[in-house]
Formats: C-alpha cells, sequence, structure tokens
C-alpha cells in the first residue's frame, strides 16, 4: 500500500486541480513521440509523425493525449488504490498493445517537463515536484503490475 | 547523433545559463535530492540544504561544466577527460545517478524557459545530457 504524506495528497491534488488536461495531455504525448522517437511505433495508424511539426498538428495525437490524462484523473480520484484501479488497463496495454512498459516512465517524464514549463519554479518546487514524480511513479509500476 | 541545428541550440541555451549558473544548478541538485534522496549519499560532505553557500556553490561548478561541454561537442571525450577521470576513480558514483540529476537539470530549465522549452530544444538537451554523462562514466570500468 502506498503511504502518502498530508503534504503528498495535498500537492498531488492541488496540481492536477490547476492542470488544464486538454492542453497537457496533448503536449506531454507529442513532446515523448518528439524526444524519444521510437515510442512512435506504437502509433502507426495514426498517420503523419514524420516532423516535430506534423506530431504537434496531429489530431489523432491530441485525441490520445486527452485519452490518457483521463486514465490518469482516474488514479487522482483513487489514490490509495492505483494499483487495482489499474489493473485492466495494465492487462490492456501488455496483451493488446504490446506496450514496453519502460516506455511510460518516459511519457511520465514529458509530463513532469509540461507542468514544469506551465508553473515554473514556484509554482513546481522541488517538494511538489517530489510527490507528482512519486504519484507518477505509482501509475507507471501500476500499469506495468500485469506483465507476464 | 547530434545535429548542426541541435549543436547550436545546445550552445545558445547554455550560454544563456552561464550568467544564473549558481541559480540554476543549485536548484537542479535540489530537485534531485528532494525527489530522490538516495543521491543525498554521495553528499554527506557537504550542507546541501536549501540556498546553502555549497548547494550554490557546487550547482555552479556543474552548469559550468555543462557549457564548457556544449562549446566542445565535437571534442567531448578530450575536454572532459579530467572529469571523467576524476568521476570514475575519486567519485565512483553509481552510473544511474547521472540519469536522475540529467532528469531534474531538464525539468530545472523547463521551468525557467517556459515555452522557449519546445520538444525540439529539449530532445537536444536530453540526448546532450546524455552524451556528456556516457563520457563521465566512461573510465568507470
Amino acid at each position: 500500500m502506498v503511504e502518502w504524506t498530508d503534504a503528498e495528497r495535498t500537492a498531488i491534488i492541488g496540481l492536477w486541480g490547476k492542470l488544464n488536461i486538454d492542453e497537457i495531455g496533448p503536449q506531454a504525448l507529442s513532446r515523448c513521440l518528439i524526444v524519444y522517437p521510437w515510442t512512435q511505433r506504437y502509433f502507426s495508424t495514426f498517420g503523419n509523425l514524420s516532423s516535430p511539426a506534423a506530431i504537434m498538428g496531429n489530431a489523432k495525437v491530441a485525441a490520445h493525449g486527452r485519452t490518457v490524462m483521463g486514465g490518469l484523473e482516474r488514479a487522482i480520484k483513487n489514490m490509495d488504490n492505483i494499483k487495482a484501479t489499474y489493473a485492466a488497463l495494465s492487462v490492456m496495454h501488455s496483451e493488446r498493445l504490446h506496450v514496453d512498459p519502460d516506455n511510460f516512465k518516459l511519457l511520465a517524464d514529458c509530463i513532469t517537463v509540461c507542468a514544469a514549463m506551465k508553473f515554473g519554479p514556484s509554482g513546481f518546487n522541488a517538494d511538489i515536484q517530489e510527490a507528482w514524480q512519486k504519484f507518477l511513479s505509482v501509475v507507471v509500476s501500476a500499469l506495468g503490475r500485469q506483465y507476464h | 547523433m547530434l545535429s548542426n541545428t541541435e549543436k547550436e541550440l545546445i550552445v545558445q541555451i547554455w550560454d544563456t545559463m552561464i550568467p544564473v549558473a549558481e541559480d540554476i544548478g543549485s536548484e537542479a541538485l535540489l530537485r534531485m535530492f528532494t525527489t530522490f534522496p538516495k543521491t543525498k549519499t554521495y553528499f554527506s560532505h557537504l550542507d546541501i540544504s536549501p540556498n546553502s553557500d555549497h548547494l550554490r556553490c557546487h550547482g555552479k561548478k556543474i552548469v559550468q561544466a555543462l557549457a564548457e561541454g556544449a562549446r566542445n561537442i565535437s571534442t567531448l571525450a578530450t575536454t572532459l577527460a579530467p572529469l571523467s577521470r576524476f568521476h570514475a576513480y575519486l567519485l565512483r558514483i553509481h552510473p544511474t545517478n547521472f540519469k536522475l540529476l540529467n532528469h531534474c537539470i531538464l525539468v530545472t530549465l523547463a521551468c525557467h524557459m517556459g515555452d522557449n522549452f519546445t520538444p525540439v530544444a529539449h530532445a537536444a538537451i536530453d540526448k546532450f545530457l546524455s552524451a556528456f554523462s556516457a563520457v563521465l562514466a566512461e573510465k568507470f570500468r
């Protein structure tokens, strides 16, 4: 069971409340596809991913970015039971999508960078970063749990 | 693999960091110590509390070394040879820690550059930091 301090809970929920998930989802996913191009292997049906501009303008990437943030919202609403909440999602990523779980961390890092860009050094200070990254690492771990 | 455009972008970005080397460097270190507490084990001999002289001085050294590397990307191995020996034979840091500091440097840059930390800039700096760390870890074994 993950232990969250009151400060961590406040930081995570506080940050989530200030995020525009329709904005950060597309930004984070397109950033991931640009910074870590091998992640494009999972999006061969998404059309033109041939350049950073193409990726950032790709409607399917944007839509999927929003889907991912919807998934993250479920984790926020079930912070004390992320593992169980994500069991089916984990099975899907393993058995249907065949995603290498090491890539989850890359997308998580891109979400973190987008939050840092938006909130700056005081809005996203070291303590908030610690709490946020702890939350994302629990999410990443839960997503990778049903791989056998 | 860094394109010429990326190399120029990297020099541009690090040049803007030199005047604020203490701020950027100490912030990246503080983020690393807070997010990944095990990294503090290498600094038991220093006062690494927020804003301490040691933290600011050490942060400055790191940013200056990175800026130096940025200006000499094609000859990183020779430029960084003394630092490489230092990290291998004296510091003996577990190699996974380079990634942790690199990540916190990226987050610090993102905080300070905002929208200017475009995906292309992010990719270039990430590649540069990986290359830099690889040279620092080269002599480990």
